[in-house]
This record gives C-alpha cells, sequence and structure tokens, in this order.
C-alpha cells in the first residue's frame, strides 16, 4: 500500500471517530456558539469540511485520474 | 381561497416542467437494456452528481429533518454525520464497479455480485431485499407528496389524488426515459430543492428571531438548551446514549455506499474521473442539510408542541404570512424531493426485479434485450400500483419497515469489499455471511430487548455476516484463479 494511501485510511479513521464516540462526546456541548451556531452542530459541519479537504486531496494527487479516462468525456 | 389556487398553479407548473425534463432525454437513449437502466454509461459529472445527491435527500429530507431537529435537537446532527464517511467507499469501489460493467455487461449491483461469487442464489436474495426495501421507500415518499398538496390546499385536494399526480408524472418518465429521464429531472429538482432550502432556512430566522445566531442564542438561553447538546434526544424525549448515537452513524455509514439504487449508479458513469469527481464534491450536496435542520430548529421556541413533528415545516407555513409564491415554490421543492427520490428507487426496484429475480427462473422467457426492457418496464406499473395501494389505502405501519432497512443493507457492505480485495471470499462464505447478517438484524430489530447492549441492531448483523464470511470462506474452496484475477485487477 501506497504512503498516499495509508495517510489517506489514517485520516478518514480519524474522521470518522470525530462524529462518534469518543471524540465527538469531547465537542458535543451547546457553547460556544460558532458564528453563531452551537459547538455541537458547528462541528459536524467543521468536520463535514474536513472531509471534503481529504478526499479532494487523495483526488488531486491521484496518478489514475490522468490516465484512465474513458474517450466519452463530455461535461 | 384565491391562494392556494396560486400555489397549485406553481407546483403544476413544476410538475409540467419536470415532465418535459423526464421526457426528451429519453428520445436520445439506445433501445436497450443498458439504456433503460443504465444510460447507456454516458453520464457526465453534472448528471451524476445530481442524481446522487437528489436520490437521497428524499422527503424525509424536507419533512423528516426538520422534524428531527424540531423534536429530538442535536440527535438530528447524525442525519449529516453518517453521510460524510459513508459516500467515501465508493471512490474505490465505483471506478472498478464501472469498469467490469463496461466489459461484462452488468448494469445492477446484484449482477456483479453474482459473478464474483458465482452463485445465482444471492442474486435472487438481493433483488428480494431490494423490493423489500424498496416498496415501503416508494409508499413514503408517495405520501410525502400527497400529504403537501392535501395540506396546502387546505383539504381541497385528497392526498390519493395529490400522490397520484405527482406520481403518474414519474411514472411516465420512468416508463419511457429509464434512467436518463431520472437523472435530468434529479438535476432540475436538485438544484430547484438546494435553493429552497437555502432561502427558508435563513429566511425563516431572520423573520421570527432577528437571525440564526440569535434564533440558537434563544434556545441555548432557554430550558430547552439541552437538545442543542450532542447527542440529543430520542424519540420519546429522553437524552439519547452515545452507543444508541455512534452505532447508528456507523451502520448507516456502513449501508450508504451500497444502497442498490445508489450503487448501481456506477455503471451509468462515462469515464472514472466522473466517478471520482461525484464523490470528491458530494459533501458539497450534504451542506444542504444545514437549513434544512435549521428550519426545524427555528420552530422549537416560536411553535412548540407541533404533534406530528414531520409536519413542523407545512405547520410553520401556514402561521406565517408569508407571500403566497414562496409558499408555493417551498411546496413545489417539497415535491421535488419526494419524486427526486421516487423516480430513483421507482426504476431500480424494476430493473432489479426483473434482472436480478425474474430473469433467473424464466431465462427462456426475457432472453433477449428487447423483453427484458419490456418486462422491467411493466414492473415499473406494477410497483407504482403496489406502493400507491399501500400509500393511499393501506393501514400498515410500513415506517417501522423503513427504518429497519438501514441494518439490513449495511449487510452488503462485507460482501462488496470482499469482492475486491479478498481473493478468498467465496460462495458458500458470501451466501452465510449475508443471510446471518440478514436474520440477526432482523431478530435484534423485532426484539430490541434481546440485544446484550444498546447498539444498533445493524452492527449485530455486521458482526455475524463478518464473521460467517471469514470463516466458512477459509473452510471452503476459494473461486476459481481466472475469476478472482478479473476482480483483483478491475
Amino acid at each position: 500500500m501506497s504512503r498516499r494511501k495509508i495517510i489517506f485510511l489514517v485520516l478518514l479513521l480519524i474522521i470518522q471517530l470525530c462524529l462518534i464516540w469518543p471524540v465527538y462526546p469531547l465537542f458535543s456541548n451547546v457553547h460556544p456558539l460558532i458564528l453563531g451556531i452551537p459547538f455541537s452542530f458547528a462541528w459536524v459541519i467543521f468536520v463535514l469540511l474536513s472531509a471534503f479537504l481529504l478526499v479532494l486531496w487523495y483526488y488531486l494527487t491521484d496518478p489514475e485520474v490522468d490516465s484512465s479516462s474513458s474517450s466519452s468525456e463530455v461535461e | 381561497m384565491e391562494g392556494w389556487i396560486t400555489i397549485l398553479i406553481i407546483c403544476g407548473i413544476y410538475l409540467a416542467l419536470t415532465l418535459a425534463m423526464g421526457i426528451i432525454p429519453g428520445l436520445r437513449i439506445s433501445e436497450s437494456v443498458t439504456g433503460f437502466v443504465a444510460g447507456d454509461r454516458s453520464m457526465n459529472l453534472l448528471i451524476l452528481y445530481f442524481v446522487m445527491g437528489a436520490s437521497i435527500f428524499s422527503s424525509f429530507a424536507f419533512l423528516g429533518g426538520p422534524g428531527w431537529a424540531y423534536s429530538r435537537g442535536a440527535a438530528a446532527f447524525y442525519i449529516i454525520a453518517y453521510g460524510i464517511t459513508g459516500m467515501i467507499p465508493l471512490y474505490f469501489f465505483g471506478p472498478k464497479v464501472r469498469r467490469l460493467g463496461e466489459k461484462f455487461g452488468f448494469v445492477t449491483q446484484a449482477e456483479i455480485l453474482e459473478d464474483r461469487y458465482d452463485s445465482r442464489a444471492l442474486s435472487v436474495i438481493l433483488a428480494v431485499v431490494s423490493i423489500i426495501v424498496f416498496i415501503p421507500y416508494l409508499t413514503l415518499q408517495m405520501k410525502g407528496a400527497g400529504y403537501v398538496l392535501t395540506t396546502i390546499s387546505e383539504g381541497a385536494i385528497p392526498g390519493w389524488l395529490g400522490a397520484g399526480i405527482a406520481y403518474l408524472v414519474v411514472l411516465i418518465y420512468v416508463f419511457f426515459s429509464g434512467v436518463m429521464g431520472v437523472g435530468w429531472t434529479n438535476t432540475f429538482q436538485g438544484i430547484f430543492m438546494m435553493v429552497i432550502a437555502w432561502f427558508i432556512g435563513l429566511y425563516l430566522p431572520y423573520e421570527l428571531f432577528g437571525g440564526v445566531g440569535e434564533m440558537f442564542t434563544k434556545i441555548a438561553e432557554s430550558d430547552k438548551s439541552t437538545m442543542l447538546t450532542a447527542p440529543g434526544l430520542t424519540t420519546g424525549g429522553q437524552p439519547w446514549d452515545w452507543w444508541g448515537f455512534s452505532s447508528a452513524v456507523i451502520v448507516s455509514a456502513v449501508g450508504f455506499s451500497v444502497w442498490p439504487h445508489f450503487f448501481m449508479r456506477a455503471f451509468a458513469a462515462n469515464s472514472d474521473r466522473t466517478m471520482k469527481l461525484t464523490i470528491v464534491l458530494y459533501p458539497t450536496f450534504q451542506l444542504f442539510l444545514v437549513p434544512i435542520l435549521i428550519i426545524g430548529f427555528t420552530a422549537v421556541l416560536a411553535y412548540p408542541g407541533i404533534e406530528p413533528a414531520d409536519t413542523i415545516l407545512p405547520y410553520v407555513l401556514t402561521q406565517l404570512d408569508l407571500p403566497i409564491v414562496i409558499i408555493g415554490l417551498v411546496c413545489a421543492g417539497t415535491l421535488a424531493a419526494s419524486m427526486s427520490s421516487g423516480d430513483a428507487i421507482l426504476h431500480s426496484a424494476a430493473s432489479i426485479g426483473i434482472r436480478d429475480g425474474v430473469a433467473k427462473f424464466l431465462p427462456d422467457h426475457l432472453n433477449t434485450d428487447h423483453k427484458q426492457r419490456k418486462y422491467i418496464r411493466i414492473l415499473v406499473i406494477v410497483i407504482s400500483l403496489i406502493a400507491y395501494y399501500f400509500a393511499v389505502f393501506s393501514e400498515v405501519p410500513i415506517v417501522n419497515l423503513l427504518l429497519g432497512s438501514y441494518g439490513g443493507v449495511a449487510q452488503i457492505f462485507p460482501l462488496v469489499f470482499c469482492m475486491f480485495y479478498w481473493k478468498r471470499a467465496n460462495r458458500a462464505g458470501a451466501l452465510s455471511g449475508l443471510l446471518a447478517g440478514l436474520a440477526v438484524t432482523l431478530l435484534f430489530l423485532f426484539y430490541p430487548e434481546w440485544r446484550p447492549f444498546p447498539l444498533h441492531e445493524g452492527i449485530y448483523g455486521l458482526i455475524a455476516n463478518i464473521i460467517l464470511l471469514i470463516t466458512v470462506s477459509l473452510a471452503t474452496q476459494p473461486e476459481s484463479e481466472e475469476r478472482i484475477q478479473r476482480y483483483r485487477n478491475a
């Protein structure tokens, strides 16, 4: 397994743990309000954005993306 | 009395546009099963993104999402949480599935699993499970559509008529265009409901409290502040425990990527790049749940005590002095949410029922592409009628059946994972794992008091599933080397 993939899987595991016990309970309070949003809610949105950035990074560094496109590419 | 006619005109325009968007792409699709079920493997990023997004955000999102936030507070964050990681496995499975589909002509999830595990029985079991899950799912979408039209017309349009009109439109474009009809309408419906959700989610707290921050501050200062502390409340209003929340998130995340109507869209992607980018961009669709939940939170202090909680969005709309056009747009948006899931489910249920179910028993009758396509279309009509019957005439509490479906669908995941990543997995292991997983999940669903720990029933199913998949596979002969290599190198 490549180092890139290992880093990805470790970060993915951390992200998953952030959404459940035991990590999410540490961030489960109402206060402080972040931009007017309860901390427990803002945390989930923050993790959502982190997951987005993680997969985006993995995609941008994906060695297969350029070579594997099929001919019928239309956008 | 004048108001609801305007609303109905807006909904009518929406339905007419949807019908047109659904029929036009059907004119360009080939007269084949691949055309009907997998859109000739020609979906680009825009369409695939909206098909995947809009299929999941159903009338549950528009009615149930605010309902959860309203009655259970932070428990509603579960709805966002499981989708964050749930989609990511498809980044890895999707391109492999797409390439194998192109090479060997697969168009459904059961077909590819049947081939890898060399088991016709597996295909039939998956077809049965899919249909058992899909019919109540479709029924709920129809009920949602009927409910919205009844509420806004102040009872002038009964539920049977509302659901009937909305789903007649769905039936026509699914029958005519197959998955490309689903694709184009979902793009239209997806954009439409995203705009509506953001608008309402920001407008309501502004109108009632002066802003989103002010609204949450008020709740935090009130005696309801505990509901904002994760993991929120149970349906009974008691604090939910972390065991329940965490296990529900895991089971739903595991099952997310293998929902049959979702998984089989990988066959419709036009390239690996399209498939991967759809997964990369998926969280942007999920952000749309944020305003949806805010709608529910807005009502916590403003309109306490509304039962059932799922009716909170239409209730709030009738209470506020909103411009009639906006109410009309929100109603059309709710119809869009219902129909964009309903169409995908209807299409998949019929395709799977014929390809993976009936065709296995009657191979002589369904031996041509033309015949299969014809029977899939007939099944589209039959399934619509069955779901319509349950939605309108039957009193069977189907919601319970749907609640159990997440645990059941999650049992498909180990088989899909091992299809590519464990070469020793074989037919006996796959069959015993899947059957045991389903049996254990159902057992604890119906007898929750037998659970050793307060975990989601799907967790016990997954444990039984994985243990049997591994031990039975190791105890029996592996699949042929040629078959395994095909999947290792996919």
